[in-house]
């Protein structure tokens, strides 16, 4: 089956298109090589000139696209620059840059993306949605795995006097789209921190540690514009692109290892070892998916970011909800969660400096500079792959919409905060986010191997009176600190509850793995492994999460057998998967 | 017998101004050299605009209106300023990286449009 016979809408063919467009070249640039493996990658003699203007991530594309002519034939890719424009709507066929080729691309689109990430508007966002029926997102998994998936990466918590009431806020700001039959509905994850998010499905996920931190109806319904915005204008089906990439650079290796195999079976000396062309050809292919991993994805994620606040105050006002009381000060609690998150930073950084100045101080100048480098490399990394902008550039970016699109005017709200409080204080609501608080407070002292301080704070959690004593995540804790006091016989009964429970965590099954793998049963930990991949559908984080199972009970074979269909099957998970078998 | 005159009447007043003393007036919004200041608390009675960079931040808050407006001293001065014109961020959030999942910390967020980065 061909790759792109995976997509139907124009995004993703786009999306191929120029998947395509980057790759070929490459691959060509590097048959050449293959036919001489000896002979140097052809330089640019002349010096590109730097076409990005001032440093962020569009000075990072200047540079690389300057990086790149220097480093591969830019010879026979015409009109890479109009392609590109195509698949990534927003930015215009103009790339202002330094000639043409892969190089010249990214230069043009570090410019194009500087322009866009930072520019405003004047019209509001709402314009750009088609009213009528809401078209499906090619991305969209179906409403069970996408559950699934996010009960596998985050825990799913049944509050209905919760999820009931913000469903309703939900509707209200769908009808305000004029959209019709927009897919999803709120789904609270078990989780203390501020987390939210949206699937290609239209589910919004929102953490019970956000539930928490909002103060009235018109926050929450600021959270879910965002959200909903996401939804309605298609953010997901930027993430083809990526995956196509993936994809391509795996069907090439998987191609190119049964040619040599043929090769082989018909008397050629190849074998099946990569030629170094070959493996030049996965090298070009594994830098451009680097990139776009760490810097172009997330550089399109910011613009999708804005351009959800813009939508999602288009929404809000235009749902009744109030701009100050709500927009305002939930992006004020964001800017402040970032702020928290940023000092945890600078104190690890502080840390790694420390250890690089002992090293040095010891007299090992090599490992130091390595680590340094590392250091380096993985802060840079991190800035450029976050896919948010912080709070307080939010804030000043929806500030100048608000100036230029509102011209500072919107309807007088009061905010609502009656309704919103007692859902919050619902019986089957408050109580079930308050033990789930100490819960996480459990698996924290359990990783920190506190096991009786564990068990002490999740006997009233698993009591007669708790909502949550059949749960699978409290019970599953339970049987790990138990066993981690050597009481394995009492451990079994939670280990079992935990299994049967209809909210299953994943992690049950990784304690059931575990439990198995101290009794010498290999069978029966691939059974679990298999269990556990049926339970949640097989939805995508399925697969890193079972290749980590087989890795750690030592079951090398199942391991590779499941990192094989990941990069197959789940190329967007393709990382994760190589990250779970190291 | 308990004045309900007084009593109703200081409700009223309860209601009228929102709530006292929350928190700090840290910056302007956006990139605005000037703000909007007024002399009561609905807004209707605006005084001259305050150069933005005349005004020594952050400005303790003594009330907010229910109409959206917050009382603060400039200069010595009593104003109110648009809710809107102005940072407010929270003095603290409840939630904390205390209680996170470290071992999945880094899968949270992938492919989840609107994701926090979570405590990494």
């Amino acid at each position: 089956m061909s790759v792109t016979s995976f997509f139907s809408s124009s995004e993703a063919r786009r999306a191929t298109k120029l998947a395509l467009c980057l790759l070929l070249p490459l691959m060509g640039s590097s048959g050449r090589a293959e036919n001489s493996p000896d002979s140097a990658p052809s330089q640019s003699t002349e010096a590109a000139p730097a076409a990005g203007s001032g440093g962020g991530i569009g000075g990072f594309f200047s540079s690389l696209g300057n990086s790149i002519k220097s480093t591969t034939s830019t010879e026979g890719t015409p009109g890479d620059t109009t392609k590109a424009s195509e698949a990534s709507p927003g930015t215009s066929a103009s790339t202002g840059g330094s000639g043409g080729g892969i190089g010249g691309f990214f230069s043009g689109l570090g410019n194009k993306i500087n322009e866009t990430i930072t520019g405003s508007r004047d019209k509001p966002q709402f314009l750009d949605l088609a009213p009528g029926v809401y078209q499906s997102s090619n991305e969209a998994m179906g409403e069970q795995k996408d559950i699934d998936e996010n009960r596998i990466t985050r825990g799913v918590l049944s509050v209905p006097g919760f999820t009931n009431y913000a469903n309703s806020v939900l509707e209200k700001l769908k009808r305000a789209s004029s959209v019709e039959q927009v897919p999803g509905q709120v789904i609270v994850v078990a989780n203390d921190q501020m987390d939210a998010g949206a699937t290609a499905d239209g589910n919004i996920f929102i953490s019970s540690g956000y539930i928490r931190e909002l103060k009235n109806e018109d926050q929450l319904a600021a959270l879910l514009a965002h959200e909903l915005s996401h939804v309605l204008l298609k953010h997901h089906d930027s993430n083809a692109f990526v995956r196509v990439q993936k994809q391509i650079a795996t069907y090439a290796n998987v191609g190119m290892n049964i040619r040599n195999a043929v090769d082989k079976s018909v008397g050629g000396a190849a074998g099946n070892m990569l030629s170094p062309g070959q493996k030049e050809v996965l090298q070009h292919m594994e830098l451009l998916i680097s990139v776009s991993d760490i810097a172009l994805h997330p550089a399109w994620g910011r613009r999708q970011e804005a351009e959800a606040d813009r939508l999602g105050m288009d929404l809000m006002v235009k749902a009744g909800y109030s701009y100050q009381d709500g927009m305002i000060p939930w992006l004020e609690t964001v800017a402040k969660w970032d702020a928290i998150q940023d000092g945890a930073k600078a104190v690890l950084f502080k840390k790694q400096q420390d250890s690089m100045q002992a090293l040095l101080a010891g007299g090992k100048f090599e490992d130091s500079v390595k680590q340094g480098l590392g250091f380096a490399l993985n802060d840079i990394k991190g800035q450029l792959s976050a896919s948010h902008e912080g709070g307080d550039k939010r804030l000043n970016d929806l500030d100048a919409y608000f100036v230029k699109a509102y011209n500072e005017t919107v309807p007088k709200v009061k905010p609502t905060t009656s309704p919103f409080e007692q859902a919050r204080n619902k019986p089957d609501v408050k109580p079930v986010l308050a033990d789930y608080s100490k819960v996480f407070q459990a698996r924290n002292l359990i990783n920190d191997q506190k096991f009786a301080d564990a068990q002490g704070l999740l006997k009233p959690v698993l009591g007669p009176k708790s909502q949550i004593a059949s749960h699978a995540l409290p019970n599953q804790l339970m049987f790990e600190a138990l066993r981690g006091l050597g009481r394995r016989k009492e451990a079994e009964v939670y280990l079992s509850k935990s299994l049967q429970s209809n909210n299953s965590v994943w992690s049950a099954y990784d304690s059931a793995a575990t439990y198995f793998k101290d009794q010498g049963n290999d069978d029966a930990i691939v059974k679990v492994g298999q269990n556990a991949f049926v339970r949640f559908s097989g939805a995508p984080s399925a697969y890193p999460r079972l290749i980590a199972l087989y890795k750690r009970n030592g079951l090398t074979k199942n391991m590779n057998a499941v990192m094989s269909e990941c990069a197959l099957k789940q190329t967007d998970k393709r990382d994760q998967c190589m990250a779970a078998t190291q | 017998m308990p004045n309900f005159k007084k009593i109703t009447l200081g409700l009223l007043m309860a209601a009228a101004i929102g709530a006292q003393a929350q928190g700090m007036v840290t910056a302007a919004m956006g990139t605005r050299a000037v703000l909007k200041a007024y002399t009561d608390a609905d807004g209707k009675s605006e005084r001259t605009p305050l150069n933005v960079k005349d005004i020594t931040f952050p400005l303790k808050i003594f009330e907010v209106s229910d109409t959206g407006f917050v009382h603060v001293k400039v200069a010595g001065q009593d104003v109110w300023l648009d809710r809107k014109q102005i940072r407010i961020p929270p003095e603290s959030l409840e939630v904390s990286c205390l209680t996170v999942d470290r071992s999945s910390a880094n899968l949270v967020t992938a492919g989840i449009r609107g994701a926090n980065s979570g405590c990494k």
